[in-house]
């Protein structure tokens, strides 16, 4: 004898998927997901090489003009460039849970990706910016000591103009770990609450 | 027809079978995965947003499909992994809310249907507080899985979806005032 309770969730009138959903429309929504998967990867560490070069360019022109400065900050930028598409490479993502996995191993394997996120979102002043803060900071404070060096300005001149660029180098990465933190803080909140709601995945 | 659909899609792999054996699948297994959606989001434009995504991640897991007579297990996976992604967690609640009596009350032979309507909203209610994990493992056997089918889906030993599932099934027979 069937459950009351199985009959009467399962006895309600349903109208069907197929004539209320563009099935069309969903499974070209799925292969777009899956284009944009591909293309996510690629578009990285293309964006990373292309900031590579043209600081790189910007540095090789600057070096050939005289300004020291610019020149040594746009290579070390260049090299900082590179050096993230590298990271991105390397660190990569967490393989996409499963879905048609037993709940158990999906739920594990979303855990796992969304840690990974977490760490990787935590540790960016070390992966992300840590690359780019000597080409930054050489950047902005090469030109006034450049000026400096030539006679062009004072030392107090020198130690505001700079003072000011690094500071404002300082507000830049410092926002940009503050956001960085702030997601990660939510994912965080999420894989709490997951572990809290998550029962069917606790040890039995 | 489903099994067909499934089968020939797995041996041509062809885009045109692909599209036919989709059909097939929300075809026989839409209204479960409508139920599913129900009973993980409260809003109807977050059901329906789950509903999409379900049958986004369906399509996309059709060249995974082992066999066409596991094909409805692997729905329901798919439909209550990805739920379990999309729901909103919220702490869990210590004990289901009571019933309202006016709304508990049988008026007559000729309400029946109003009843149970009226009833099965009660049940999408009392569903909708559980635990996300608790709530899987409920809407799995109110579609009719038994416990070993229960036990492969969830990963969970059967003893363990036993256990469970009897305290649980009390809870929402004792809320809803059900007979069993």
């Amino acid at each position: 004898m069937t459950d009351p309770l199985i009959d009467l969730w399962t006895d309600s009138e349903e109208e069907p998927m197929t004539e209320t959903l563009d099935l069309t429309a969903i499974a070209a929504r799925a292969d777009q997901l899956d284009r944009q998967l591909t293309r996510r990867n690629l578009v990285e560490v293309v964006m990373g090489l292309a900031v590579s070069l043209f600081f790189g360019v910007v540095g090789a022109v600057a070096l050939a003009s005289g300004a020291v400065g610019f020149g040594v900050g746009g290579l070390l930028l260049s090299l900082g460039g590179a050096a993230i598409a590298v990271q991105i490479r390397r660190l990569g993502r967490a393989p996409e849970a499963d879905h048609a996995a037993p709940t158990r191993d999906f739920l594990a394997a979303h855990r796992a990706e969304l840690r990974h996120q977490i760490d990787l979102l935590q540790a960016v002043p070390r992966w992300y910016l840590g690359p780019l803060v000597p080409g930054m900071v050489v950047f902005a404070a090469g030109a006034p000591l450049e000026r400096f060096a030539a006679g062009g300005s004072s030392l107090a001149e020198t130690a505001v103009t700079a003072g000011a660029s690094l500071a404002l180098v300082g507000v830049v990465l410092g926002v940009v770990v503050r956001l960085n933190r702030r997601a990660a803080r939510t994912l965080q909140e999420e894989l709490d609450a997951l572990d809290a709601g998550g029962g069917a995945t606790a040890p039995e | 027809m489903t099994t067909t659909a499934l089968r020939t899609w797995l041996r041509t792999r062809a885009d045109a079978d692909r599209r036919t054996a989709f059909e097939a699948v929300v075809s026989a297994w839409g209204p479960a995965i409508r139920r599913t959606c129900r009973g993980f989001e409260r809003s109807a434009s977050r059901q329906e947003e789950l509903e999409q995504e379900v049958l986004v991640t369906i399509w996309r897991a059709l060249p995974g499909l082992q066999s066409p007579e596991a094909a409805r297990s692997w729905v329901l996976r798919i439909a209550h992994n990805t739920a379990l992604k999309h729901v909103r967690y919220q702490a869990p609640r210590r004990g289901l809310e009571a019933a309202d009596p006016a709304v508990a009350s049988v008026p007559g032979e000729q309400d029946r249907q109003l009843d149970r309507a009226r009833q099965r909203a009660r049940l999408h209610a009392a569903v909708q507080q559980l635990p996300p994990a608790d709530r899987s493992l409920v809407l799995l056997w109110l579609e009719g899985l038994d416990h070993h089918e229960l036990a492969r889906v969830s990963g969970l030993s059967p003893t363990n979806v036993r256990t469970r599932l009897s305290r649980l099934r009390a809870r929402l027979t004792r809320v809803l005032g059900v007979t069993p």
